[in-house]
């Protein structure tokens, strides 16, 4: 196995042994999306629910809310003297440093994701059933899409001023598509039971590419 | 390199001049059109901008590439001159529009795919001066927005077809260069595009000069 | 030609802008060649 994957592997499983052992990440985003949840499920009109064609589109604007309380403190332990180098010894092409960061993020997400469907469901009357394995694939995708250009932004602000503004006006323009396609995708699931194959390509496209763009450019965010 | 398109601000100047002159002449001549009277006039200050909004944002990328392959900071002077002059007619597309909008068809602002997609290239090319406001230290500043630079740039494609994906139909006057416009107005509006490019190029050699002189007088400071 | 508002604001908006814009960075090339020259460290061997 080489260099690279066994940092990837190692980044990423100490990132989740941290996240599973103090609970706080996971936690905090898991209180938050639950509390905009009933916070939606009392304030909007009950008899206006289940016609909402806007929930879809509404759960993925929770979901990115959310989703920036795990990404802004994703290089919260490694920034501790106000710099990222320690990341920068490892023995490889850094790109597979990034890897290993955004695939613990991926996985934090997706199980804020789950999370999330799963309040809406509950709160907010939306049946997932008919409609479960198509939602789940465009939640992989737009985890993956959201994890990629998250980490690598969180990043790039993990050691500047006002991080918890930057990091949201950095993300929020950038990830603009996941969110039109995901919200697309997620109610053409569940109006019709599938997704087109545009929005698995776009959902696709994206996450490739800046997985790609995240892997090429960690150098260069490491070398300062 | 640096030093030549500064120096180039003297005669790029002048051109602009002279092209702003010509555009004047033939904005102030051109026919008026029927269906939208004189508003329609708005359209030769409108449409100018929309060229150097995007061409300042893919400088800026040019500039980010630039700087990450060279690591000299001329390259990111040339990002962030192009960076704000860029911005610059960014906000003049978004403020002229709902002044063309309003009179001619009724309502300040609509979410069409074109001027949806600039105001998202607003928003960029905002985060892209907060990251160099707020990056802590000038040399993450340069490679971090650099960075951003070139991301924000593979994303606008995505955010276009996204734009397109999510809204419906289109208020926005169609491109006017595919439809056969009369003489006069195409006139009108091509010395427009010209003259509002060499003022675009103009200012960023300028704002490039302020750029430049400050560097020299941190240099020397330190 | 008939006058009107909306045509009118939007030239003086966009003009304006960019006039201020162009005079705004002469005021800072000026400001800053004389701060650079007054900073000029006196030349070697005079």
């Amino acid at each position: 196995m080489n260099a690279g994957l066994r940092v990837a592997t190692a980044v990423l499983g100490k990132d989740l042994r941290l996240d599973l052992r103090s609970r706080d990440r996971l936690g905090h985003m898991a209180v938050f999306s639950a509390l905009v949840v009933v916070l939606l499920s009392i304030s909007l009109p009950a008899a206006k629910r289940a016609a909402a064609l806007w929930i879809p589109a509404l759960m993925w604007v929770v979901f990115l809310f959310t989703s920036l309380l795990g990404l802004s403190r994703s290089f919260l332990a490694e920034t501790a003297g106000g710099a990222l180098s320690t990341l920068a010894g490892a023995p490889c092409d850094r790109g597979w440093v990034f890897l290993g960061k955004a695939g613990a993020n991926f996985l934090a997400l997706l199980g804020v994701e789950l999370w999330t469907a799963a309040l809406f469901a509950v709160f907010l009357d939306v049946d997932w059933a008919p409609a479960v394995w198509p939602a789940l694939g465009v939640a992989l995708l737009g985890a993956a899409g959201l994890a990629s250009i998250g980490t690598l932004l969180s990043a790039l602000s993990a050691t500047a001023r006002f991080r918890e503004f930057l990091l949201p006006v950095l993300l929020f323009p950038l990830i603009l598509p996941v969110l039109v396609f995901a919200s697309q995708a997620t109610a053409d699931a569940l109006a019709t039971g599938a997704v087109s194959g545009l929005h698995w390509g776009a959902l696709g496209l994206y996450a490739w590419i800046f997985t790609l763009a995240g892997y090429f450019v960690f150098d260069q965010i490491l070398e300062d | 390199m640096e030093e030549r398109l500064i120096r180039s601000a003297r005669y790029t100047g002048l051109l602009a001049l002279a092209a702003l002159a010509v555009w004047a002449y033939l904005a102030w001549v051109a026919p008026v059109e029927k269906a939208q009277g004189v508003i329609q006039k708005i359209m030769y200050v409108h449409v100018p901008n929309v060229a150097p909004a995007y061409l300042g944002f893919v400088l800026t990328a040019v500039g980010g590439i630039g700087f990450l392959t060279t690591r000299r900071e001329e390259w990111d002077r040339f990002a962030l001159a192009a960076a704000e002059v860029g911005v610059v007619f960014c906000s003049l597309i978004l403020l002229s529009g709902p002044l063309w909008a309003k009179p001619a068809w009724g309502v300040w602002w609509v979410w069409d795919l074109r001027l949806t997609s600039t105001v998202v290239l607003w928003f960029i090319y905002v985060a892209y001066l907060f990251l160099r406001a707020f990056a802590a230290g000038s040399d993450s500043a340069r490679s971090f927005s650099s960075i951003y630079g070139i991301v924000g740039t593979l994303a606008i494609p995505f955010v276009y077809f996204a734009v397109d994906l999510a809204s419906g139909s289109t208020l926005h006057p169609t491109d006017p260069s595919r439809q056969g416009l009369p003489a006069g107005i195409a006139a009108a509006l091509r010395s427009g595009m010209i003259a509002f490019l060499l003022v675009f190029a103009w200012l960023v050699a300028r704002r490039l000069g302020v750029a430049r002189l400050e560097a020299l007088i941190e240099e020397r400071r330190s | 030609m008939e006058w009107n508002g909306f045509v009118f604001a939007s030239y003086v908006l966009v003009l304006g802008a960019l006039a201020a814009y162009a005079l705004r960075l002469r005021a800072r090339l000026r400001a800053l060649e004389r701060e650079a020259h007054d900073s000029t460290p006196p030349s070697a061997g005079g």
